[in-house]
């Protein structure tokens, strides 16, 4: 484990670079570490901290855990956080961009806590974040979201009001017995499956890709069990989902992804809208005929024309034939 | 001579841009370099069109800025693009005398030039606005309004996006969604299917309107395409009521409030906004962005918002 780069350990410390500084501690706290740091200067993307071996890790938005160990950001002011998987490294990690701090920043802290039981070091995690959203001064929103609870607790309780969720399997649910999957199926889930747990479970609904329309594998490649409430974090959940899958036929890149304008449900259907160059595409994903079908609209309701002049700007000419 | 400079005192960028001061002041019409025949289209008809600036503050491809500066004078490239929307060739209409379609049409450009200019990773916010009349600087009697694609999320929109992200965090919604639900009769000007026109509660300026779409909306690219054609609507209402409140052509700052670009994402809580901030009055009478305004950002508004808003929901107009 490396911290800001160097190894792990306790104590208060100091590192000058050319552009910037950072002071830190790291201090005995419930069930393990606290990291505090501020910096100063020109920052830009700062590693906090350096995992050598990811592999029991699974990564959520602000924290990863593995069996027994919960590693967490708990309070930041500035920047991005951002969690990278790279080889066998995890890295956890801030963007300040191009922000320049004249005099320390605000304290910003990470946790890092072990303990046997998940449950206990996700709820003392729901706790701690809980005590900092309610601070004067606020840190950017952390928010344990019931679903990530939930997936990093391997779901153990499915009977609750699951209706109107998307719930993506995968091998990962292979733990998971087919009396819950009935619980589900009665709730009037709607799953998406990956291929290798399609066999096992056959008389599940979903959204399962096939042959024809089986073949072409819309989510495949999933690597979490992914539970979405279109309630809370609709949007947000399925982007995500996106990031993980692979849909054929459309030029899949985190440019798709962040094309996304919309995502709503509609009696049978899921409707992704995104945007590309010019033009508005609704994807409407119909669970119920297991088949998804693409319209397009222009983008616009007008004619454009791009000219470029001979001293390099660019004319934007709209209108003219009407239509 | 073109870069941002960083304010310590405040954390704000300022776009040092010696080329605006070439800019030309009122010229008469046969000199309108905007016009069909004018400099900037010597042979070209055009319905709408939108171009970049010939002077900008910001540009795509900004001079290098090598010595970053020293000490507290920190200085960077002016990334960024700033537009010239020209909203018809007709030299004498203006934003209320536009048919409705040429309006809704300009709605469109907007989206697409939103759009176009949120792609540059460079861009954090895209401001749409007009300056209308010469009481707030607009150095061009032609119909048209600008968009300034900056690098950075402008001092006042940062302000915007902490407020509604920390009454979000309270309350669990979001403030313009809840201002909504919760405004009366008293202080709207218009309403129509999808847009609220009001004098808001918490006007600076005495005939300030601000135009909220009831659904919740970040940023122009959400329009649905019955919100595009009825956000034209809403937006002749207002300047309309405008122009016949005191008969004369009422001068104002128009600006759109749209969610940041390539950043982290505030949809949940940043609802897309119009603000018309006039600089009148009164029918004769300029109320001035003088010292307590600039200097403290704290606003004296001689007139009672419901005042304001009766005066112009009883205007009326028809197109
Ligand atoms: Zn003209
Ligand atoms: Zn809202």
């Amino acid at each position: 484990m490396f911290l800001f780069g160097i190894p792990f350990s306790k104590g208060y410390f100091l590192k000058e670079e050319d552009n910037y500084t950072i002071k830190w501690k790291v201090e005995n706290f419930d069930f393990g570490w606290k990291i505090s740091w501020s910096v100063k200067g020109n920052v830009g993307d700062l590693e906090i901290f350096k995992i050598k071996n990811k592999d029991n890790f699974r990564v959520f938005s602000f924290f990863a855990f593995s069996d027994a160990q919960l590693m967490s950001f708990l309070k930041i002011f500035n920047g991005e956080i951002k969690i990278l998987e790279e080889d066998d490294d995890l890295i956890f990690k801030v963007s300040y961009e191009q922000k320049f701090f004249e005099k320390f920043t605000p304290e910003e802290s990470f946790v890092m806590l072990n303990f046997e039981d998940k449950l206990v070091l996700l709820n003392f995690l729901r706790n701690l974040l809980k005590k900092e959203n309610e601070q004067k001064r606020k840190s950017k929103l952390l928010k344990l979201v019931e679903e990530e609870y939930l997936i990093a607790n391997n779901i153990k309780e499915v009977d609750m009001n699951l209706k109107g969720k998307v719930i993506i399997l995968n091998d990962f649910i292979d733990k998971y017995n087919s009396e819950e999957i009935q619980k589900l199926r009665k709730n009037n889930l709607v799953f998406a499956k990956s291929r290798n747990y399609l066999e096992n479970i056959s008389d599940v609904d979903g959204f399962i890709i096939n042959g024809d329309f089986e073949e072409i594998y819309l989510i495949s490649n999933i690597t979490n069990l992914i539970l979405l409430d279109f309630e809370d974090n609709f949007d947000l959940e399925w982007k995500n989902l996106f990031r993980n899958v692979h849909l054929d036929g459309i030029n899949q890149n985190t440019d798709f992804v962040e094309s996304i304008v919309k995502i709503k449900n509609e009696d049978n259907y899921y409707i992704v809208e995104y945007l590309t160059g010019n033009e508005k595409v609704f994807l409407k994903l119909d669970f119920s005929n297991k088949k998804y079908i693409k319209e397009k609209i222009p983008f616009i309701n007008i004619n454009k024309n791009k000219v470029l002049r001979d001293d390099g700007r660019i004319f934007n000419f709209y209108g003219g034939d009407e239509k | 001579m073109m870069e941002l400079r960083y304010n310590p005192l405040t954390d704000e960028w300022i776009i040092v841009s010696a080329e605006t001061q070439k800019r030309p002041v009122q010229p008469s019409k046969n000199q309108c370099p905007i016009c069909p025949g004018g400099v900037e289209f010597p042979d070209t008809v055009y319905d709408l069109v939108a171009f970049e600036n010939r002077f900008p503050s910001l540009k795509k491809e900004p001079p290098k800025v090598d010595d970053k500066g020293y000490g507290p004078f920190r200085k960077k490239e002016s990334y960024g693009v700033c537009e010239v929307v020209v909203y018809t060739s007709e030299h004498d209409s203006s934003f209320p005398k536009m048919p409705l379609l040429q309006i809704e049409k300009l709605v469109e450009m907007w989206v697409d030039r939103t759009f176009e200019l949120s792609k540059n990773d460079f861009v954090k916010s895209v401001f749409i606005f007009e300056n209308r009349g010469k009481e707030v600087g607009a150095s061009l009697p032609h119909p048209h309004g600008q968009i300034y694609a900056f690098p950075f999320i402008p001092k006042r929109i940062e302000t915007k996006l902490k407020a509604m992200q920390t009454w979000y965090i309270e309350n669990k919604k979001c403030v313009i969604c809840e201002v909504l639900g919760s405004e009366k009769k008293e202080r709207i000007v218009a309403e129509t299917t999808h847009f609220v026109a009001l004098v808001p509660f918490y006007a600076r300026f005495p005939y300030e309107v601000h135009v909220y779409p009831k659904r919740h909306i970040s940023n122009l690219l959400e329009f649905h395409d019955e919100e595009k054609k009825d956000f034209a609507r809403i937006l002749k209402i207002v300047t309309m009521k405008y122009d016949k409140l005191f008969e004369q052509e009422f001068p104002y700052m128009m600006m759109f409030f749209q969610s940041p670009f390539n950043t982290e994402d505030f949809s949940d809580f940043f609802h897309f906004h119009v603000e018309f901030n006039p600089p009148k009055r009164d029918k004769d009478k300029l109320k001035w962005m003088a010292s307590v305004e600039t200097g403290t950002w704290t606003f004296i508004n001689p007139v009672l918002p419901e005042e304001a808003a009766k005066m112009l929901r009883e205007v009326e107009v028809d197109f």
